[in-house]
């Protein structure tokens, strides 16, 4: 039988983990190569935070903790894979996850105005934000579904990027303008 | 500043795409240079949030103009067209119907984000990595109970585990525990009692227990697309932030699965509390469906794998066994769920032995 205490301890580590999910994500991305990883990483650091969850200090910011454990998780990653070395220096993922946690209180304003951004993208460019994003496709498979060659749509990809980093940081200056 | 090349290359990087020796030179300069450092926070944080961005979570709409996306009431008219075609009387429509949702946005805190808009945000949410339990309740419509269910109803509330594409499903029966699901492959399975299980592989699900799957199971993203795309959106009540909305199938779509569709979402955490679903079958109804959020919580991957369910010496009919050896325990899981696919899989079984 679940009590009201798991219950409202539940609640609150998924309010937490949603809020802090992007920037997990952008975490382990920026850590390990492979999407598949990616993925069973992120699970495996969503099962520690739920398993752990009780010794978390609420006076503390939650993605820090989460970064921590992700951090570890990236780190056994690589020493079980033994030949292939570590991408990021235990270092280097320390001042990644500061990054990141610096970053945290402008994540939801950044999503926000990512969706308005995105709304003004031409077709072409939405399409191929689809095909990378919404169907998880390589660069030579979308390279292959708009019959272009892959560097040429790693080049339109960077460039779209740009694009919209641009329009997110003029749209939260506006904001914080008004 | 930092060279575009190098900018480059960490997207690249985020996207699985960098060769070992551009990536050798990456590691060497990000770690070298602080700014690199910045931009690479940054942009790693933009690729994760387009990953979860309305776009590449929801059904796009491609070339089609589909006003139905704009939340506006039920008994508004809806027009789907391509732009190409579009006479001007109905360009005049679409800019009336744009005024009103715009001052529906601005004017109306109610509607603030719009049933579509809360679904949308919610479906963003079900991509992530949480597994949610949900107590399933099967119900015929009085009239269906009395005449065509009656004598066959399926057992009592279940506990059904879903997470992206993947679900458990766990029937506590007096006699049996009774579990299936399916994997992240697609692969589907059960077992009777963890003693004897099947296994089919994801292009060789039988039709019955495909069935099965969309009859008793909850795909929520699936669900979420689908109401996006196929149905008109309208508040119903708003209880502590807990909204309810009533979807209705906005055009007669041929074999649709589905009819009216209830659905309580937490704006706050963008969860679905509960769904009440009609269920159709050429077009007649034929179970309502309630799924109520039970519990929230983390599993290992493999909770959706057969074996975790399995006792020990348990035998386990999987690729390789024959087919319908698997599909005469198939016969015995639907009979002790008495479920009306069981006639089905009585009438298939011969034809594929």
């Amino acid at each position: 039988m679940t009590t009201h205490r798991e219950s409202e301890l539940r609640e609150r580590m998924t309010r937490h983990w949603l809020a802090a999910e992007h920037a997990i994500r952008a975490y382990i991305a920026g850590g390990v190569r492979s999407f598949s990883d990616r993925e069973d990483l992120l699970q495996q650091v969503a099962l520690t935070v739920a398993r752990r969850f009780e010794e978390f200090d609420e006076q503390r910011p939650f993605l820090a903790w989460a970064l921590w454990i992700a951090k570890s998780r990236v780190i056994d990653f690589y020493r079980s894979q033994g030949r292939r070395p570590q991408f990021l220096s235990d270092d280097f993922l320390e001042k990644y996850a500061e990054a990141l946690v610096e970053r945290r209180e402008a994540i939801p304003a950044r999503r926000e105005a990512l969706e308005d951004c995105l709304e003004q993208l031409p077709d072409r460019s939405r399409k191929l934000i689809r095909l990378r994003y919404y169907d998880g496709l390589k660069m030579d498979q979308i390279a292959e579904a708009v019959r272009s060659s892959p560097a040429s749509v790693r080049v339109t990809m960077h460039r779209i990027r740009d694009v919209l980093s641009d329009c997110v940081r003029r749209r939260m200056a506006s904001e914080a303008a008004e | 500043m930092i060279s575009d090349t190098l900018r480059m290359q960490m997207d690249q990087w985020l996207d699985g795409d960098l060769s070992q020796e551009e990536e050798a030179l990456l590691k060497e300069q990000l770690e070298a240079l602080p700014e690199a450092l910045a931009f690479f926070s940054d942009r790693a944080l933009l690729h994760a949030m387009l990953a979860k961005s309305s776009l590449c979570t929801a059904p796009e709409r491609g070339d089609l103009l589909d006003i139905s996306i704009t939340d506006q009431p039920a008994d508004r008219p809806l027009v789907r067209a391509r732009r190409a075609i579009l006479p001007p009387w109905l360009w005049a429509s679409f800019a009336t119907a744009v005024c009103l949702s715009l001052i529906s946005i601005f004017f109306l805190p109610n509607v603030f984000a719009g049933p579509a808009g809360l679904v949308r945000k919610t479906l963003a949410e079900y991509r992530s990595t949480i597994d949610r339990c949900y107590i399933v309740k099967v119900e015929g419509e009085g009239r269906i109970r009395r005449n065509r269910l009656k004598g066959r109803m399926f057992p009592t509330d279940s506990k059904l585990w879903v997470r992206g594409n993947s679900f458990v499903q766990i029937f506590d029966l007096s006699d049996d525990m009774l579990v299936w699901g399916r994997d992240q492959q697609g692969t589907v399975w059960f077992t009777i009692a963890g003693k004897s299980a099947a296994v089919f592989e994801a292009d060789r699900v039988p039709d019955a227990l495909q069935e099965l799957c969309d009859l008793r199971t909850l795909d929520m993203t699936t669900l979420l697309e689908s109401l996006l795309q196929d149905y008109q959106l309208e508040y119903a009540e708003n209880k502590n932030g807990i909204h309810t909305i009533i979807a209705k199938p906005i055009a007669r779509i041929s074999n649709a699965k589905y009819g009216t569709v209830e659905i309580e979402i937490d704006a706050r955490l963008h969860l679905v509390r509960r769904v009440t679903l009609e269920r159709l079958n050429e077009d007649r109804l034929v179970a309502v469906i309630s799924f109520s959020l039970d519990k929230i919580q983390q599993h290992e991957t493999a909770f959706y794998d057969v074996r975790t369910h399995l006792v020990e010496d348990a035998n386990v009919l999987e690729q390789g066994s024959r087919f319908g050896d698997r599909l005469e325990l198939l016969k015995a899981f639907l009979l002790k769920m008495r479920s009306p696919q069981t006639a089905e899989i009585n009438g298939t079984s011969e034809d594929v032995k």
